[in-house]
């Protein structure tokens, strides 16, 4: 990957830069660097100019579209749930069956109104379908190219069968949550999104929390590949070892990365990178798993070792054996607008520091003054917490540790 | 150095979004109604982008709002609400693309091509007229495969943060990067490709 020229970033690092998501310190070497180098600062602005100008011609469609696509959408009377039609629709159908059966008519449409089932049984069926839809879904998706162009209703149909059930990311009842815990790639709507409190509380992420959208990749290859490659990016990113050999690599590259210039350290970052992907899927065992802070954070699982960690809210943990082949998603644990209030805009929420605990439980970090400054009492909070291990938190993480707002 | 893009995607839900999102969690179809206007044009945007045609993107945006109709009780006002809307705009499109990958009609960039290809760095890609390169792109990216597209488009059309992507398409943040690189570099291949032979090719 990269851009094959030692000395310069690669071209996850540059574009991570443009897209404005490197972390303090690598952004401004990175940023050093192109002011220096321009090579990389014609590959920034080209790919800036293209995707530019591929936003730009965007044609919007005039508003008749919309208009006739509000009116589609609106006047579908499946209502949001089947119970709520079952209470009250029902008494109506039923004398609407009765006069039309007095009057020898056929009504086909009826069965499809009430063919919704309510979103308890909706999910009991979800957890036996890997790619699963409700059938109040599968209703609408048949009734829908009434008002689409073409006639694709055999397509739709057909589609809407195999539709992963997006409603799953809602609010979910434990029992839901249980109900989703299916293995294999089920793809990403199968588990809520708030499931990750549920997953948080039992502590470990799901093995269906797989990255494919229905494209039916093998999702080994590509989480050896996620696991490592990102120890490149982020402030003071110690990265740690958890049972990742390559990984483990990156804590020099790192600290070096800290003192030496980016040229020195880009060499070795790329080739890293190189090498972490080549032997990944050997050398990272399939156990471990990127994670949030918060399924981390479980009292009895074992502590975090050190965390090959990014400014972006990642650790790496050891996991429970039984999640094979899951891989890591990001909580979003960051207020809306991604800062702090109160504190300065150069510290965001998703700001990574070190922490470091000795054998007794004391606590130290690489950001002292700034943890004293945004969160007195920190080493009061944190103590005993962790021992003999340096773990690598978000501040916003932080910050909720030691009870502040 | 860095343009600051304009983004279309609301970061923060508004007081009045917040309320309506209430009301049409209650059932208020009335409330669903004004959703549907707030979002439509981010909607049949992202749908169009990644599909093919703009009929296409007309039955995804419907079929989308309809689910979310069907779904709004159930949502969790903890998370944000476009990140579950366009969720279910991106599995509408991938479903529709996946059936027709199926049947053998397109073809599509994978995500693990081999090797990592070099970067390109193309005298043509600079010089070709904003049009021209804007065609290319659309072309482009209409060959990635739908989850390589879908991160894509979702960071560089609707200029998703990396973790917001992670959120909406439920994958780790180490998947957005990698596949969004992926994605970048293969739209600049194919492009300069596209642009013509004299597109002047790194070596490693």
């Amino acid at each position: 990957m990269g851009n094959g020229r030692p000395g310069c970033p690669s071209f996850r690092e540059l574009m991570a830069l443009m897209d404005g998501e490197l972390a303090e310190d690598l952004r401004r070497k990175v940023e050093e660097h192109l002011e220096s180098c321009a090579r990389c600062r014609s590959i920034v602005d080209s790919q800036q100019r293209m995707e530019q100008s591929w936003r730009d011609a965007f044609e919007a469609p005039p508003e008749s579209g919309f208009r006739r696509m509000r009116k589609e959408v609106m006047q579908r009377d499946g209502s949001s749930s089947g119970s709520r039609l079952l209470r009250f629709g029902l008494p109506v159908a039923a004398a609407l069956i009765a006069a039309l059966i007095g009057l020898r008519l056929f009504v086909p449409g009826v069965g499809g109104l009430l063919g919704t089932e309510s979103p308890s049984v909706s999910a009991a069926r979800r957890a036996e379908e890997t790619m699963a839809t409700t059938r109040d879904e599968s209703g609408a998706a048949e009734q829908a190219p009434a008002g689409a162009a073409g006639g694709e209703i055999e397509e739709t149909a057909e589609y809407a069968q195999q539709q992963v059930d997006t409603t799953a990311i809602t609010s979910a009842e434990p029992a839901e949550v249980a109900a989703h815990r299916e293995p294999g790639p089920s793809g990403i709507d199968d588990v809520p999104t708030d499931a990750t409190e549920s997953v948080s509380r039992t502590g470990r992420e799901d093995a269906d929390l797989a990255v494919q959208t229905g494209a039916g990749e093998a999702p080994a290859p590509e989480e050896a590949e996620e696991e490592v490659d990102q120890s490149f990016m982020g402030a003071g990113s110690g990265g740690g070892a958890a049972g990742c050999v390559t990984v483990s690599e990156s804590v020099d590259v790192s600290s070096e990365d800290e003192s030496a210039g980016l040229g020195e350290a880009a060499p070795e970052m790329t080739s890293l990178e190189v090498g972490q992907e080549e032997s990944a899927p050997m050398s990272c065992p399939p156990e471990s798993v990127w994670v949030s802070q918060e399924t981390a954070r479980q009292p009895g699982e074992d502590s975090l070792d050190a965390a090959a960690a990014y400014g972006m809210g990642l650790a790496l943990v050891e996991k429970d054996e039984d999640a094979a082949d899951s891989t890591a998603r990001v909580r979003s644990s960051i207020s809306h607008d991604g800062t702090i209030a109160g504190s300065a805009a150069q510290w965001d929420s998703t700001f990574m520091l070190h922490l470091t605990f000795d054998s007794a439980g004391g606590v130290s970090s690489d950001r002292e003054q700034l943890l004293d400054s945004l969160a007195g009492g920190w080493r009061d909070s944190l103590q005993g917490l962790h021992a003999d291990t340096t773990v690598t938190l978000t501040l916003q993480r932080i910050l909720e540790l030691v009870g502040l707002p | 150095m860095l343009l600051a893009v304009l983004l279309m995607s609301a970061a923060a839900e508004t007081p009045e979004e917040r309320e309506l999102i209430e009301r049409a969690r209650k059932g208020d179809r009335e409330a669903f109604g004004e959703i549907v206007k707030m979002y439509q044009n981010r909607v049949f945007r992202l749908a169009r982008r990644m599909s093919r045609s703009d009929d296409d993107a007309w039955d995804i945006t419907q079929d989308a709002f309809i689910r979310a109709m069907d779904a709004m009780e159930r949502f969790d006002p903890q998370y944000r609400f476009f990140t579950w809307m366009y969720r279910i705009v991106v599995n509408l499109a991938i479903n529709r693309t996946e059936k027709r990958k199926r049947r053998g009609e397109v073809r599509f960039v994978e995500e693990y091509d081999g090797e990592g290809s070099q970067v390109v760095e193309d005298q043509a890609l600079e010089r070709a007229a904003a049009e021209e390169l804007a065609e290319a792109v659309k072309r482009a990216v209409g060959r990635l495969s739908p989850p390589l597209r879908a991160v894509f488009v979702l960071r560089v059309d609707q200029g998703l943060s990396y973790s917001e992507i992670s959120e909406t398409l439920d994958i780790a943040m180490g998947t957005v990067m990698s596949r969004l690189s992926r994605a970048r570099e293969a739209v600049r291949e194919s492009v300069s490709g596209l642009l013509g032979p004299e597109s002047a090719r790194e070596g490693g």
